[in-house]
């Protein structure tokens, strides 16, 4: 009798184990920082800084470019107010919202460049290629942490 | 069916209250006379399996709206874009490796650049 009562136990407590995990994956994420770099992307002998690691393979799969270099990163902390941040190469980004409804704004040379709401999720990057540069082209990289 | 029991058994009082250890002895005691009836066959859960069936469920409820409608929810979600400059076009890579996305407007840097 007592070990049928265990039996019963152990359901309840992976189930309400599994609802917890699933339930903190799927909460909006509090206190996430968002992490913007322009990158310098162009042509030549590969070479990717060492800073962007973590997007290599996303570039190099999509982007016909095989020289990425960092040319400069904010962070914002989310929820963001709108303030504009410097990210380097000459572009400025102004985020308002939370991860999962995100007003992005980037300016480039105190032009509006694009305008766009994003939902993202901490981890998947999001890449805005084809910005002015001097030398091939400049890449936004968000990803959330 | 009807058991009758002895007058004496019936008016008979117990004299005192007796202590729990000494009467599970005795139920033990007469219990182990008797004899046992085979326990029959009952198809019972393994308590893991039945475990990870639940948890399973519960996943499969609360993870349904990401399955929903919006398959690549998972990932970066593109609810609006504009493009304030003049360009060509616009190319949105969505990346199956790492759900990520790339937005490429193509033509900005050459009419920037004015090459």
């Amino acid at each position: 009798m007592r070990r049928w009562r265990c039996g019963h136990r152990l359901p309840l407590i992976a189930g309400l184990a599994a609802l917890w995990l699933v339930g903190s994956a799927a909460r909006p994420a509090a206190g996430a920082t968002l992490l913007l770099r322009a990158v310098t992307a162009s042509s030549g002998p590969a070479e990717v800084d060492g800073a962007l690691r973590d997007v290599e393979p996303l570039l190099r799969r999509h982007l016909q470019y095989s020289q990425f270099r960092l040319a400069g990163s904010a962070s914002i902390s989310l929820p963001a107010d709108g303030a504009a941040v410097n990210v380097g190469a000459d572009v400025v980004a102004r985020c308002h919202g939370d991860l999962d409804r995100l007003v992005l704004t980037i300016e480039q040379r105190g032009r509006v460049v694009v305008q766009t709401q994003v939902g993202l999720r901490r981890g998947v990057p999001l890449v805005f290629s084809g910005l002015a540069s001097r030398e091939g082209t400049t890449l936004i990289v968000i990803i959330a942490r | 069916m009807k058991r009758r029991m002895p007058l004496e058994a019936l008016r008979s009082r117990p004299s005192r209250m007796r202590p729990p250890d000494e009467f599970w002895a005795e139920f033990r005691a007469r219990a182990a006379d008797r004899p046992r009836a085979e326990s029959a066959f009952m198809w019972r859960p393994s308590p893991l399996a039945a475990g990870v069936a639940v948890a399973l469920a519960a996943a499969a409820v609360v993870a349904l709206p990401w399955f929903g409608s919006n398959a690549r929810a998972a990932g970066v979600r593109l609810d609006s874009i504009q493009i304030g400059v003049p360009h060509s076009g616009v190319v949105v890579v969505y990346d199956e490796v790492t759900s990520g996305m790339i937005v490429a407007i193509d033509g900005l840097a050459v009419t920037e650049t004015g090459r």
